[in-house]
């Protein structure tokens, strides 16, 4: 199948005209959420959040002095210069914006090996990953912020989680990247994620732990 | 979000959100259901998103959805793509066309969402990737396989 069949083909898949007007006037007379309640209605989780515009779980509690009414806005870069934005105001409730500066994956796979890649260092991890279940590795920014980034077996092969700290190593936020199936936990990761002192959203690690 | 500018994309981009739930769940009622159910969240949603990012994002909240639809077992008990194949099949469609369809009806569901991100939307393997969320070692891996599939059924079509 070529790909010009396949798009010709889609091109002809529309919506019912009836349905895409009653769609259009649902939307008409919802309310929008107002303008008081900017940041309550922000719960940030890494399951919910779409890609292309939020990208990252912001821990619940938090250190810091906020104003009561204004938010504190904050810009933080990733190991591979991907920037997030975070801003908080004290009802714990926090908004992230992705600004990629540079896209690329930590992990892949070449002739049977797994390699991770950062910039332009190479590593060769397979014999890690196969003693340790995960391979680790810890970058330091010029600013004293510090990257661990993670790399897990998923069920597409390969994936990888990056957990942000500050310079005093309260930790800030994180990135996945990591495929889970119907069960929607990589235990693996999770354990690597406690190991690190961070909240997994796993309730076995961050209610009892092994 | 705005009101107005939910329905500004809306016009814009809800035949895209509708053709990628239609290619993930294989019927259009349920990709129906998925294109409210979409624009309606971003309507309570209260963020940002950068301009050029907008259908991506949109991209991204239908996967999300499909997939909740998908665990939810809600999905209406059909063969996918038989209501797109028995109500235009000879009339609209060319049979190249429609044979689309019937190798998709094959096709895993997680194949399906990232040739229709590749083949029909053009995103590429690492902007597939970010949209569902899932490693560009993935994305790539099933675009191969699912090429692979494809190939094996056309070629069971054509015997």
């Amino acid at each position: 199948m070529r790909e010009k069949e396949y798009k010709n083909a889609f091109e002809k898949v529309v919506m019912k005209d009836s349905s895409k007007i009653a769609v259009r006037n649902n939307i008409e007379q919802q309310t929008e959420l107002k303008k008081t309640k900017k940041y309550t209605a922000l719960k940030w989780a890494v399951a919910t959040a779409a890609a292309a515009a939020i990208i990252c779980c912001v821990p619940q509690a938090r250190s810091g002095v906020y104003a009561a009414v204004d938010y504190v806005r904050q810009i933080f870069t990733f190991a591979d210069g991907t920037q997030v934005e975070i801003m908080e105001n004290d009802h714990e409730t926090v908004g992230c914006v992705e600004d990629t500066v540079l896209d690329q994956d930590y992990v892949f796979e070449m002739d049977g090996c797994v390699y991770f890649k950062l910039g332009d260092e190479q590593k060769d991890i397979t014999e890690e990953i196969a003693q340790n279940g995960y391979f680790r590795y810890e970058y330091v920014a010029e600013d004293g912020n510090i990257s661990v980034i993670l790399i897990v077996e998923d069920d597409d092969g390969y994936g990888w989680a990056e957990l942000l700290f500050d310079a005093e190593g309260n930790y800030i936020t994180n990135r996945i990247s990591v495929n889970v199936s119907e069960s929607e936990r990589n235990d693996v990761l999770d354990k690597a994620m406690h190991e690190e002192g961070v909240h997994t959203g796993n309730p076995y690690y961050d209610f009892g732990g092994r | 979000m705005e009101k107005a500018y939910v329905l500004k994309l809306y016009d814009q981009y809800a035949d895209h959100v509708y053709r990628f739930a239609y290619s993930y769940l294989g019927n259009g009622e349920d990709a129906e259901d998925i294109v409210q159910d979409v624009f309606l969240k971003l309507l309570q949603k209260d963020i940002f998103i950068i301009p050029e990012k907008e259908k991506s994002y949109l991209m991204s909240m239908t996967a999300n959805a499909c997939k909740d639809l998908l665990k939810s077992g809600d999905v209406r008990f059909k063969v996918p793509f038989d209501d797109v194949l028995n109500t235009v099949l000879g009339e609209f469609m060319t049979e190249q066309e429609s044979e689309v369809f019937l190798v998709l009806k094959s096709l895993p569901e997680k194949y399906r969402s990232v040739i229709h991100l590749h083949y029909y939307e053009g995103y590429t393997i690492k902007e597939i990737a970010k949209i569902l969320k899932i490693s560009a070692s993935a994305v790539s891996m099933r675009l191969t396989r699912g090429k692979n599939e494809l190939k094996n059924l056309l070629q069971k079509e054509e015997l």
